[in-house]
């Protein structure tokens, strides 16, 4: 059946396509361009309430318990003619036992200059399971200052994986916060891929509390900064509940000039029997993975790019 | 086996920190052979392996000359001698994350379009199924990893490979898998260079040359140099006292 679809929504698959991500416009399940939405399908077993405002959209999602969507659900979260201030929020409800994969694009189109804030609760009911890739395509030509936050709270046994991706075109001014609350038995990974580029300032914080006995954490960050770059890493884990586990994993990688990086894990632990641990380290590529690419016949730059674009993959 | 030679290494002598490591190496390797040197810890095996391949920092000896096909290697960086079909796998080759073994493979075949990347695999005894779409990274065990380097260098089919201690840490059942595998890379047209500090990897050579503080002492038949290695090279701590320390430690 051909669909009847807004050229944005056209445009928008368009755009994706050209980063690499595999779309076609039938796989979409929501399209909205800042407060207008241009696309809706209904997805058997989930709810979903949309209210469109002045700056954005309000989203309530609720998937009923017990729910398995055995493909990928795709949303699009817009701005292709509307920029300028903007704010998005939504909750996601995810009853107990459901399981999803959400695929969430943002994409900002050609000269477009935004102000824009995603603010995202996931709630995970008893032994849910969301995995929720945040995937952005940002346009060379846009003026962009974004704040993505995301708040999952996980019930007993939940598990939520998250990917955000930021590594096409450029960044601009981005700051995620990520603030996560497991409970028993529950795991959370949460996962950063950003490139910065010249006039790019980009700031990751990652807050895991482990509040229920045996909760299990993840942060792991991989950000590239090139010439004339800011980035700045935040990982907070917190081992509030007895035997907790929690890992914070940032590497940030220089490639050129005048570039400025932070590189923060803190570590707060109120249980004698929660492990916390962490990894972080800045500087160039690792020379001997060069030499082992370049003793196959890749240039320098050649194998810098390959050791890249494997870590943003 | 044919008797020209495909790498001449003249009077080499390399220093660093002020400090002399490789002493005036002369080797030759002939095309089609595969060539041993033995030596114990510190005897200037991977420095020498490293000036051979042209590493990071040892593009440029001390003194003397690399010649491979004719050509003088000496200032020329890793790449270009790989271009020219010499390559090297490094005694522990570096891990990558979000590149998978087929990725990784494909890269090494990018200048030899007959390369079948699942058969190389397979002759390392690595199943494609299995092991093509993981990741070249720390879920890898040691041996898995020299594995993948090893069937990147059949993939890449160069005309000479420096393997430098790649049977250490290796899961290989026994060594005539390893001797097996060398013998199958040598008559698909690869040259191999072997370093080693284990006197049985050497059983497999055509020829092997004995490696101590920082010169090539002897190179003949095989056997010869495995029993000078066995009877002068363990006993002696005047010069390598990485030895002695073997030694006491073995005892």
């Amino acid at each position: 059946m051909k669909l009847n679809l807004d050229n944005r929504v056209l445009q928008g698959v368009d755009f994706l396509q050209k980063v690499g991500v595999s779309i076609k416009p039938e796989d979409l399940a929501f399209f909205v361009d800042k407060n207008e939405v241009l696309h809706k399908k209904p997805i058997e077993g989930i709810k979903s309430e949309v209210i469109p405002t002045e700056f954005g959209i309000k989203m309530r999602t609720v998937i009923e318990p017990g729910v398995k969507i055995k493909y990928p659900v795709a949303l699009c979260f817009g701005n292709i003619q509307h920029g300028g201030e903007h704010i998005n929020e939504q909750e996601l409800i995810v009853g107990e036992g459901a399981d999803v994969k959400i695929y969430t694009f943002a994409i900002i189109g050609p000269g477009q200059s935004l102000h824009r804030k995603d603010l995202v609760t996931v709630r995970l009911g008893k032994n849910a399971k969301v995995e929720l890739y945040d995937i952005h395509y940002h346009d060379k030509s846009a003026d962009i200052d974004f704040y993505a936050e995301l708040n999952a709270y996980l019930d007993e046994g939940a598990y939520f994986y998250n990917l955000l991706k930021v590594t096409d075109q450029k960044s601009g001014k981005f700051k995620t916060k990520f603030y996560g609350e497991v409970g028993k038995n529950a795991s959370v990974i949460v996962e950063a891929k950003m490139k910065a580029t010249e006039g790019d300032d980009v700031v990751v914080e990652d807050i895991i509390k482990l509040v229920g006995e045996g909760a299990r954490g993840l942060s792991k960050s991989r950000i590239i900064a090139l010439d004339g770059a800011k980035a700045e890493f935040i990982g907070e884990a917190h081992g509030d509940a007895p035997n907790s586990r929690c890992h914070i994993d940032c590497a940030e990688v220089v490639k050129g000039e005048n570039i400025t990086l932070k590189n923060i894990p803190i570590l707060v632990s109120k249980n004698e029997t929660a492990k916390l641990t962490h990894e972080a380290s800045i500087g160039k590529i690792d020379k001997k993975q060069l030499e082992t690419l370049m003793a196959k016949g890749l240039t320098e730059d050649e194998a810098t790019e390959v050791v890249v674009q494997g870590m943003l993959r | 086996m044919k008797d020209n030679r495909l790498l001449e290494v003249k009077n080499l002598k390399y220093s660093a920190d002020g400090k002399e490591i490789i002493k005036g190496v002369n080797l030759d390797v002939k095309e089609g052979e595969i060539h041993v040197i033995l030596g114990p810890n510190g005897a200037g095996k991977s420095t020498l392996a490293n000036l051979i391949a042209g590493a990071v920092g040892y593009e440029e000896p001390t003194e003397g000359e690399i010649i491979f096909d004719g050509k003088l290697l000496n200032g020329k960086p890793i790449y270009e001698r790989a271009k020219l079909g010499l390559t090297i796998a490094f005694q522990e080759p570096a891990r990558f994350e979000g590149i998978t073994v087929e990725e990784y493979l494909k890269l090494s075949a990018r200048n030899n379009p007959d390369a079948n990347i699942e058969e190389c695999l397979r002759k390392v005894g690595l199943e494609p199924c299995e092991y093509l779409h993981r990741y070249v990274d720390e879920s890898l065990s040691g041996g898995e990893r020299k594995r993948i380097e090893l069937a990147s260098i059949m993939c890449m089919k160069p005309k000479l490979a420096v393997l430098d201690e790649i049977d250490s840490g290796i899961d290989f059942v026994s060594i005539d898998e390893i001797g097996n595998l060398f013998k199958t890379m040598r008559d698909e047209g690869t040259t191999l260079l072997v370093i080693t500090h284990r006197e049985n990897i050497a059983n497999i050579a055509d020829r092997a040359s004995l490696m101590c503080d920082g010169r090539i002492v002897e190179t003949g038949n095989p056997k010869e140099i495995i029993k000078k290695f066995e009877k002068e090279c363990l006993t002696c701590t005047v010069q390598n006292p990485e030895v002695l320390k073997e030694i006491n430690l073995n005892k």
